[in-house]
């Protein structure tokens, strides 16, 4: 774990803030965020603690990690650079806050960063075995939706349920998936090839906004299932009802505590079978309620 | 004895002076040869990060596979330099690289200080800026370019005959 989090995040840092390096190596797999602030020392947030250390932040180290994590070419990321977060290798989220440059209503850039927040991005295979249940029924897909909060653990459980719908599970035979990874956190897409298993017949349409994603993927790719991750705006809205026309099963992902939280129009039209809410009381992943769809209601069955 | 030594000397003297007035006019060649390459390297980049937003050491590396000899090593060290620096800026590294190859190229130095404009704000600035400041240092080349065109026209011949009169010259003088 220690030689992945140092290829894909901390060659990234200068010598300037080398003491990131005296972390101890199995201290790494307990890792969560990595959150860095002008003036600040570092703090390391793993899942039961967090550790700061003594060497405070300085601007041209700021601007030396973000030039980093660009590849020496900010031009390269300005969109993502505007919506306050980078992706990069690996998947790993960097979140930016700064003073923000405006242009027509609209963020033309960030200047003087203040914060970096490196989420720490991980595949963990098998971890939605226990889903799988719910969401297949033989040999067929049941529309799901996965609610919660940040950081319980919706993408990677939605990346593993992609590659075992992909891969084929038990009676169930792969299916072709079309993924809209809109910020490269479901595939992890390095020059095309995705750093995560996503599964067999996975085709990744990447780096695209979702409502414009989830077209094009069933004009070009026919895809029997469509998965996304955090839809929610009203573009998302219209195409998944594309999608419903279209004859693809849907698998996505929404922010909120509890099915209340999720856009009613989705509620209304029914277009998901089973919507299950995790939490992370213990730790990510668990889940908290399950609903599923009977009689035209949606009932709690966990 | 002696008449076959000095025929031989007088032969390499020749053919040094030769050599030098050769090797004096090549250098026009060189640089107008070295300044078009530069172009269309530049050129090469500009489209790479207006069409598919490659970062500077892919597109470096890209450069670097079409264009031969030391402005392509220009790209590709830089490219693997900033690969495997983490501390050094975009910029500076770019302008390291460009005096690390100087001894190797046929450019003047004001065709060096124009190739060094294209470090100012290198990777740290957005795409419209990025490709202003390309266009101007291709513009700039360009001017550059045509100078060396008229020099060379100028100057190839003048330089080659001079080399071998002067060799001819110092023969009868010696004879």
């Amino acid at each position: 774990m220690y030689e992945k989090i140092y290829a894909e995040i901390l060659s990234f840092f200068p010598t300037t803030l080398s003491e990131i390096m005296q972390i101890k190596p199995n201290e790494w797999e307990q890792v969560e965020e990595i959150r860095i602030r002008l003036g600040q020392p570092i703090c390391i947030r793993m899942h039961d603690k967090e550790i700061f250390l003594k060497q405070k932040v300085g601007q041209e180290d700021m601007m030396r990690l973000l030039e980093n994590f660009s590849h020496n070419s900010i031009y390269a990321i300005q969109s993502e650079l505007n919506n306050g977060f980078i992706t990069i290798r690996g998947g790993h989220r960097i979140g930016i806050t700064g003073t923000s440059v405006l242009e027509d209503e609209k963020i033309k850039n960030i200047k003087y960063i203040s914060s970096l927040n490196i989420r720490i991005a991980r595949e963990i295979k098998d971890c939605s075995l226990s889903f799988m249940q719910y969401i297949i029924n033989k040999n067929s897909f049941l529309n799901t939706l996965l609610i919660s909060p940040p950081g319980c653990g919706k993408t990677t459980i939605l990346r593993d349920i992609i590659r075992q719908l992909s891969n084929g599970f038990g009676e169930f035979k792969g299916r072709n998936i079309g993924v809209v990874d809109e910020r490269s956190e479901i595939a992890a897409m390095y020059k095309g090839i995705p750093q995560n298993d996503v599964g067999i017949r996975t085709d990744v349409m990447n780096n695209c906004a979702k409502h414009i994603g989830m077209n094009m993927l069933i004009r070009s790719m026919a895809p029997e299932i469509i998965a996304t991750d955090e839809i929610g705006g009203k573009k998302d809205e219209e195409a998944i009802e594309h999608a419903i026309y279209s004859g693809v099963k849907l698998l996505f992902t929404a922010h909120g505590d509890d099915i209340n939280d999720i856009p009613s129009n989705m509620l209304e039209n029914k277009l998901f079978k089973n919507i299950i809410v995790l939490t992370r009381n213990k730790k990510p992943g668990e889940v908290k309620k399950i609903y599923t769809l009977k009689e035209e209601k949606y009932v709690t069955c966990i | 004895m002696l008449l076959v030594f000095k025929l031989i000397l007088l032969l390499a003297i020749l053919v040094i002076s030769s050599l030098i007035g050769y090797m004096i006019s090549n250098r026009y060649v060189a640089r107008v040869k070295e300044l078009q390459k530069l172009i269309t390297a530049l050129e090469i980049f500009e489209t790479r990060i207006n069409y598919t937003y490659d970062t500077i050491p892919e597109c470096f590396h890209y450069i670097a596979h079409y264009i031969e000899g030391s402005i392509g090593n220009i790209f590709q060290n830089t490219a693997d330099a900033l690969e495997k620096e983490n501390n050094t800026g975009t910029g500076d590294c770019l302008k390291r690289i460009i005096d690390e190859e100087r001894i190797a190229l046929n450019l003047t130095d004001t065709d060096i200080e124009i190739l060094k404009g294209l470090s100012v704000s290198l990777g740290q600035i957005d795409l419209d800026s990025q490709m202003k400041n390309i266009r101007l240092v291709i513009h700039t080349l360009n001017s550059q370019l045509e100078q060396a065109e008229e020099e060379k026209s100028k100057n190839f011949k003048l330089y080659r005959n001079m080399g071998i009169l002067t060799g001819l010259v110092l023969m009868i003088v010696l004879i």
